[in-house]
């Protein structure tokens, strides 16, 4: 049975004064959002659960199992719910303004909203929602509701006291308490409690152990992503079957990462390896949840902060509003008066849509940011801006193939520390991440070195200093999943794939193929243009030139010559009849 | 460096905006290249439920404090320097009269000269 049919199952016990604020939003001049925060494995879910069964018409959006995009929201939530319920809300940090600012002013006057979060709303939402909203915080149960959720779970009132002298009425952990109890009904109860976790994993066969370490790696379990585990992870207490795979308590899942990667580091390596390989091949076809399950996999701490936040986030980010001009360029002119100020104002009239701002809690914007598409800056503002000109020069050394976006982030300034890092500077980079791996088919993210703090922060994202005071990363031709697969496999036993064009070599699968010049030429414009058809003649054009007159069969020698050392994944380079080729992903 | 009291009246509306000041005056004060250090700070419930404090800090001027008022958008209602520091002695602290030995009552209050 699910944790989240146990919970169903099991009455609510301990929680009444919480139900009954709930239900004030039906109350007139009631607030009409509510938000439940606590930490985690402390009973929101259930909370919830609870509110909705009051209710015959809810909706019910579970944050880790929608696309975190307005688009996926709407197609979870609907335009018009009567009583929306939003769990794991953590996990929709990215739609957070959307949320406040677009969807909740367009419901109609008689839709109510829960949200369960770990964190507790900040002053932005008490400003945007003022009375309301109503903040319902959630701590560990009051010791006699303790002892009732255990002795329904069959334990005595002596046993029930001594193991909750350990979980201190936390709800998960009397929850598994009470299974290690069932599983093992001999043990001592003074070593349930002392070494609960223990108890219970331990106690599990050998495989469904090994599986749970290889789940723990993962943001949800899939029966592609863990073939040999998913039957045997689905019956435990703590694991939810959601519409995008099983998804297991992060309670549970951090602890067991954390105790295998404290306890065997190698083990934990090789289980994120085997993880990283079957994302990586779910990736050409997987859309945002494989993205989403690869940057679960990153350690680089900007970008998994960016998506899965762990500490609590004192600084709002949103899109500027027009009365945030003059703020904005207070905080220029106080860190680069003169030019740089007037330049940024220019930026402001030609493009307001791309300044991001951090507010405080009080509402007061702290520091900004600004991106954009490339193509959308003027001409005029492109000309004036010396920045611009250095990313012209390198953008001509170095073109980036059609199709593929080139973003500009031209500025980030916080009011106390300039470009140095601090928490809300972190937060907008974090949100610049975010933005950046959002957009479709981004090539290149331009920007401006801002010192050697924050470049340091920046370098192992892959941004790298260019002339003019200019940086940039070039996320590759695979684009945004190309590049955190290969962020995430910095400090992994994988091989990413990578073609050495100097050297002619191509690294496959941890196996280098030594290329003819030719070949290499191919398969680089090839790659440039990855899941392109590229027409014969353009591929004739564009790598023997224009004076070749050696025929067109020369593309089908050097096709053939890398589809043979290409080996098994010679499949990737397909031949589209009576048009030309296309690779994908190698 | 001189210690310093720094007085700030209802600076925070909100515990959340005093838990962010906190959090935030690390990476600031790191821009001040060692010319001030943060001490210690006590902070003030006011009747309206806004927060106030007087912060102790070790720095190399008062222009200095202004400059990191300003860096952290917090008011600096008044900036005193500190003249000497009395400290209560750990025999100060427990003792009643008659329980203090004589010698330690003599060292009860240790004045330290900043």
């Amino acid at each position: 049975m699910s944790f989240g049919a146990l919970l169903a199952r099991r009455p609510l016990v301990g929680r009444d004064a919480e139900l009954a604020a709930l239900r004030t939003l039906h109350a007139p001049g009631g607030p009409l959002v509510a938000v439940v925060h606590g930490v985690a494995g402390t009973g929101k879910s259930a909370l919830l659960r609870a509110f909705a069964n009051e209710h015959d018409c809810v909706t019910a959006v579970d944050g880790r199992a929608i696309e975190p995009t307005p688009q996926g929201f709407m197609a979870a939530a609907g335009e018009d719910p009567r009583l929306l319920i939003i769990d794991t809300f953590e996990r929709l940090r990215l739609l957070d303004d959307w949320l406040r600012h677009t969807y909740f002013p367009s419901l109609p006057d008689h839709t109510r909203i829960v949200i369960a979060t770990r964190e507790k709303p900040g002053a932005v939402w008490r400003a945007t929602f003022g009375e309301y909203l109503h903040v319902i915080g959630l701590g560990p149960l009051a010791p006699a509701d303790a002892h009732a959720v255990l002795e329904q779970h069959g334990l005595d009132a002596q046993q029930a006291a001594e193991v909750n002298c350990f979980v201190r009425g936390h709800p998960l952990s009397l929850q598994l308490a009470a299974s290690a109890r069932r599983e093992h009904p001999d043990a001592v109860i003074p070593i349930v409690t002392q070494e609960l976790a223990a108890l219970y994993l331990d106690g599990l066969d050998a495989p469904t152990r090994a599986a749970l370490d290889h789940a723990c790696v993962l943001r949800r379990v899939t029966r592609s992503l863990l073939p040999d585990g998913y039957d045997l992870l689905e019956a435990l207490p703590f694991v939810e079957l959601t519409p995008e795979g099983l998804v297991i308590h992060d309670a549970v899942r951090e602890a067991v990462s954390a105790l295998l990667r404290a306890s065997d580091p190698v083990r934990h390596r090789t289980v994120r390896a085997t993880a990283w390989r079957r994302i990586r091949a779910e990736m050409p076809h997987g859309g945002w949840a494989s993205v989403a399950d690869m940057i679960a996999l990153v350690e680089e701490p900007l970008v998994r902060e960016a998506f899965f936040p762990t500490a609590v986030q004192h600084y709002a980010v949103e899109a500027a509003r027009p009365s945030d001009r003059d703020a904005i360029l207070a905080i220029v002119a106080r860190h680069q008066p003169g030019a740089v100020t007037a330049l940024i104002a220019d930026w402001w009239d030609a493009v307001p849509d791309a300044f991001r701002v951090a507010r405080n809690p009080r509402g007061i914007v702290v520091a900004f940011s600004v991106l954009t598409d490339l193509k959308r800056v003027p001409q005029g503002l492109f000309m004036r801006d010396p920045l611009c000109q250095a990313w012209r020069e390198h953008l001509r050394a170095h073109p980036v193939p059609k199709g593929q976006r080139v973003l500009a982030a031209r500025l980030a300034l916080a009011h106390g520390t300039g470009s140095a890092p601090s928490p809300c500077f972190s937060a907008l980079l974090r949100d610049v991440e975010r933005a950046s791996l959002q957009t479709g088919l981004v090539r290149r993210i331009y920007s401006a070195q801002g010192g050697d703090a924050t470049d340091a922060q920046l370098e192992p994202l892959g941004y790298l200093p260019i002339a003019g005071g200019a940086t940039v990363c070039d996320l590759g031709p695979e684009s945004v999943p190309g590049w955190l697969s290969a962020l995430a496999a910095r400090d992994l036993p994988v091989h990413a794939t990578s073609l050495d064009a100097d050297a002619r070599e191509l690294t496959l699968e941890g196996r280098t193929i030594a290329l003819t010049k030719l070949e290499c030429d191919v398969l680089r414009y090839l790659r440039d243009r990855e899941g392109q058809v590229v027409p014969r003649g353009v591929l004739l054009r564009d790598v023997w030139g224009y004076e070749w007159d050696g025929g067109a069969n020369a593309v089908d020698v050097a096709v053939c010559g890398l589809r043979r050392k290409l080996e098994d994944r010679a499949k990737a380079l397909e031949t589209v009849r009576g048009v030309g080729f296309r690779l994908s992903s190698l | 460096m001189n210690l310093y009291l720094v007085s700030r009246r209802r600076a925070w509306q909100s515990e959340e905006e005093l838990a962010a000041s906190s959090d935030c005056a690390p990476s600031v004060l790191a821009t001040f290249g060692g010319d001030i250090r943060w001490v210690r700070s006590y902070v003030f419930v006011e009747e309206d439920g806004s927060f106030s404090a007087d912060c102790v800090y070790e720095a190399t001027s008062i222009e200095r404090l202004e400059a990191y008022a300003d860096a952290m958008m917090l008011p600096a209602d008044e900036i005193r320097r500190v003249h000497v520091s009395a400290e209560a002695s750990d025999a100060a602290r427990e003792g009643a009269p008659g329980r203090v030995p004589d010698e330690a009552r003599e060292r009860a209050a240790r004045v330290v000269r900043p």
